[in-house]
């Protein structure tokens, strides 16, 4: 006996969702221009705070910029980077898996070599010396991420492919003499959609926390505010403004977790459909 | 288990590092310009750089480049750091030790932990402990090892000064060490006030890199003592008249350790690449480190040497791994 | 004179709640070697882990006694129930290689029985080899080195009866004991239980589906169904007079090699369904 409502989907879903809107909206949403210093308003706490200031609801940082603006203008690269990347390993990642698992042999021992490679680089290795190489910038934390991410993304579909190779339906488009491409993209790939979902929101998660530390160790763009931003400007000043560390890492807490949420969602949702 | 089949599989890993170098000599012709272009200053005359072109081989065509390069590397030439115009493989080593330490106190913190966890989540289940562990470990995996690593700095540093959040050792200290193995040697010349200074340094870094690991194998080892349980020589154990602890732990843990240690060896190689993170956050001095500073001033023989440096242990750790399910399955030991 | 073992109106449930063993009534004399005979399903294991205190998670003993040695075993502290075991009582599983540990020497295990009765390292190696002779295991000095999955059913299970009988207990429990084995392995093993019985003068309780196999071995027999006892008594009389129809049709159903032109004659299932019938009848009118 199942519930009828698919809580994690509807609650991934739904926050995923609302991130989506904030990034978009975060130019009408934020009460402040997140970069504008105050020098005379540093360090001030949250709402619920005896001395707070209205005008900054959830404080100010030791530069004396708006927080709530920065966290949410923070949204923007965080999606753009989970976006982006995950498009880019998973895109690579799963098409490469795909041929890998339907041709075997030659095919598949390149790939296979090649996922071994990439695996045998610690993944923060692989982001910064991406990052010496072509400097800091969020270009260099959106291949980062693909970088370290595609290998999972190859070896699951693949593996997933191999099994499905051997099933009755591809078994007997191929006796009808189906083409290789049709099999592939028409019998083999929607058969992988519900995994290739559950591990592109699973590879979001990460993303998020790629680009968060990448931001923190200072190789995305300076230009922005971006979480990991805040977490590295907070963490000076924790014993002066401890909301500031505790906030931006909550921003990331809370994606990840949705992120992961959803893709549970997903996971039950599809496998619902199976049955 | 013999002493060819780890030869075996050892080559068997030449391919994978010969890749791993090939990668490296790509992104280093991805550069901008090229290495040299990194070393001149703005007085350099063209001569100076045709000349240092030269020096590098830089004018030969790439594939002679190539060539030259896995020939230093043969040779256990890394190169010369660009910052620091030390042997790079020299600095490397120096600060591997530091880097070892680390994870290997994450190792030991993760697998013991990890596994009381998992043998007290069975030999208790269905009372709290086993709820304890089960809710543990699923707030230990949900929470990314990057925030674990600030929640201990500000918990246990800054807001209650247990440990030190940096460092490795106070800097006065470390003149008395006469090898890179700090904690190693103050154990092995008993000196417990200095291997204590270390500890102390090491607990926070550690316990962040040691989180995910214990939580896995707390997780993997108890649903696979469950399932030992459930076999008939878990039956004859207790015919025998054996205790729950001693079936528990003679009988159920030696299969039990079997899909443990296949699911928690990828595991363990995460937690040696998640040093270079956890390092930049507690200011360890290891390769992470170093790999960072490199990064920044753009010291490319440096890069080159860590890189090569994880990549090999990384294959390392994979060959420990897999000869770790041989010790312990005699049905593998066998085949 | 008390018997070694009395279970008396033993009643069993499953984790829901459904009832297993319906009031077990069971004798066995000191040096006796008893059958318990049954169709699969009937409760045969579960009356014998009952009487050995090893029951599956979740099921309990609800009701009756189970003397053993003239102690009320059901009453025992756990921990002096299970000293019991691996001295008074020893069992032999039915399948001898799941019953071995599959990463642990054949050594070890046997040597943990030996260890238990105060033997040294020394001493126990030496008596698992003895034990290893005793079951007519050839080279014991090998096998004792190997591995279970290195060994044949048959071996594996002569390891279990040596370990069983290496307790010197008062009762071994011997649970189909050869049901898994090859018919000519199974004639072996038979022999040695036997054999090692006499030896040793040991109670046995020996659980099996097949009444040939009691006809030769047991000196006295009941027959299960539905987790209650149907019929017992002496292996030759309840052959010559069956007093159950069920127990009839048993025996009417026994292969005889002898008499080839009898044919088969299968239980009728009509007989089983109408036990059952019974059964569920008895089950609704103890609920309600
Ligand atoms: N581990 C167990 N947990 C719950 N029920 C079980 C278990 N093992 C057997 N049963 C149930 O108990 C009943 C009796 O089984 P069993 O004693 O094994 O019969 P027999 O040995 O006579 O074939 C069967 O209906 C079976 O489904
Ligand atoms: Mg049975």
């Amino acid at each position: 006996m199942r519930p009828r409502w698919n809580l994690p989907l509807l609650l991934g879903g739904g926050g995923v969702a609302v991130l989506l809107l904030v990034g978009l909206l975060a130019p009408w949403l934020a009460p402040h221009d997140p970069m504008e210093q105050d020098l005379l308003a540093q360090n001030l706490p949250p709402f619920w705070s005896a001395a707070r200031d209205p005008a900054y609801l959830l404080g100010t940082d030791s530069l004396g910029r708006d927080l709530l603006s920065r966290l949410i203008w923070g949204v923007r690269p965080a999606l753009l980077v989970m976006l982006a990347g995950t498009s880019l390993s998973g895109g690579v990642g799963m098409l490469l898996g795909l041929v890998a698992g339907y041709l075997g042999g030659w095919a598949d021992a390149l790939v296979s070599r090649t996922v071994e490679v990439f695996m045998s680089f610690p993944p923060m290795l692989l982001a910064i010396v991406l990052a010496a190489v072509i400097g800091p910038g969020l270009n260099t934390v959106i291949l980062a991420v693909a970088l370290i991410g595609w290998t999972r993304f190859a070896r699951v579909m693949r593996a997933e492919t191999l099994k499905l190779r051997e099933q009755d339906f591809v078994l007997a488009a191929r006796l009808m003499a189906v083409g290789g491409g049709r099999i592939l993209f028409g019998e083999i790939l929607p058969n992988l959609t519900p995994i290739a979902l559950a591990l592109l929101s699973l590879e979001m998660g990460r993303a998020i926390v790629v680009e968060a530390v990448l931001a923190f160790i200072g190789f995305s763009s300076s230009d922005i505010p971006t979480w990991g931003g805040v977490v590295a400007d907070g963490r000076d000043t924790f014993n002066q403004a401890w909301w500031v560390i505790t906030s931006g890492m909550a921003c990331i807490l809370a994606s990840v977790l949705l992120l992961n949420l959803l893709g549970d969602g997903l996971r039950r949702a599809t496998q619902r459909g199976d049955e | 288990m013999t002493a060819s089949t780890v030869l075996r599989r050892l080559l068997q890993a030449l391919p994978t590092l010969f890749g791993v170098v090939l990668i490296i000599f790509v992104l280093l012709r991805v550069v901008p310009g090229d290495p040299i272009s990194m070393m001149v200053t703005g007085e350099s005359t063209p001569d100076d750089i045709a000349r240092l072109r030269r020096a590098y081989g830089l004018d030969q065509p790439i594939p002679m480049q190539f060539a030259l390069y896995l020939a230093a590397l043969a040779r256990g030439d890394f190169g010369t750091s660009i910052t620091m115009k030390q042997d790079v493989l020299g600095l490397v080593l120096q600060r591997l030790p530091a880097t070892l330490e680390l994870a290997l106190c994450a190792f030991v913190l993760a697998t013991t932990t990890g596994m009381l966890a998992g043998l007290a989540a069975v030999r208790w289940r269905r009372h709290w402990p086993e709820a304890a562990v089960e809710g543990a470990s699923a707030v230990a995996l949900a929470i990314p090892e990057f925030l674990w690593a600030l929640i201990l700095v500000l918990a246990l540093s800054v807001a209650l000064p247990l440990f030190p959040s940096s460092g490795r050792v106070d800097p006065v200290v470390a003149t008395a060490f006469h090898t890179q193995f700090y904690l190693l040697e103050s154990l092995v010349t008993l000196q417990p006030h200095l291997a204590a200074e270390l500890l102390s340094h090491l607990a926070l870094p550690a316990l962040a890199l040691a989180i995910p690991l214990a939580a896995i194998i707390a997780r993997v080892l108890r649903t696979a003592l469950l399932e030992a349980m459930r076999q008939d020589y878990m039956l004859l154990a207790q015919v025998k008249g054996l205790s729950p602890n001693a079936a528990l732990l003679r009988h159920a843990l030696p299969n039990a350790l079997i899909p443990t240690v296949t699911v928690a060896g990828v595991q363990v190689v995460l937690l040696l690449g998640g040093t270079v993170l956890v390092e930049l956050i507690f200011a360890y001095p290891g390769l992470g480190n170093m790999l960072y500073r490199a990064a920044v001033n753009r010291d490319l023989p440096v890069i080159q040497g860590v890189t090569m440096v994880f990549s090999v242990l990384f294959v390392l750790l994979n060959l420990a791994v897999d000869l770790s399910y041989a010790l312990l399955d005699p049905r593998i030991r066998q085949a | 004179m008390t018997p070694l073992l009395r279970v008396e109106q033993v009643r069993a449930a499953l984790p829901g709640g459904r009832p297993v063993l319906r009031g077990v009534d069971l004798a066995v004399a000191a040096g006796e070697v008893h059958g318990l005979v049954g169709e699969s399903g009937g409760g045969k294991t579960m009356l014998a882990r009952a009487v050995a205190g090893v029951l599956p998670e979740g099921v309990r003993v609800t009701a009756g006694r189970i003397g053993f040695a003239g102690q009320d075993v059901l009453a025992l502290p756990p921990r002096s129930r299970r000293a019991l075991l691996g001295h008074s009582i020893a069992m032999i599983l039915q399948n001898p290689s799941a019953a071995l540990n599959p990463v642990l020497r054949v050594e070890r295990q046997l040597a943990e029985v030996l260890r238990a009765q105060g033997r040294s390292r020394a001493e126990a190696r030496d008596t698992a080899l003895d034990w290893l002779e005793r079951v007519q295991i050839r080279d014991p000095a090998r096998v004792l080195g190997q591995y279970p999955h290195e060994l044949s059913g048959g071996m594996c299970q002569r390891i279990v009866i040596a370990m069983a009988f290496a307790c010197q207990p008062q009762l071994i429990i011997a649970d189909e004991p050869t049901t898994a084995l090859d018919v000519t392995v199974q004639l072996e093993v038979l022999r040695l239980i036997r054999q090692l019985q006499r030896e040793s003068g040991v109670a046995v309780l020996f659980v099996t589906h097949d009444l040939g196999v009691v006809a030769k071995l047991c000196d006295r027999m009941s027959v299960l169904f539905a987790g209650r006892v149907l019929e017992c008594g002496s292996v030759a009389e309840v052959f010559a007079r069956p007093a159950h129809a069920y127990t009839a049709a048993l025996l009417a159903a026994m292969p005889r090699y002898d008499e080839p032109e009898r044919g088969l004659h299968p239980v009728p299932t009509a007989l089983v369904e109408q036990l059952w019938a019974d059964t569920a009848e008895a089950d609704r009118a103890a609920a309600a």
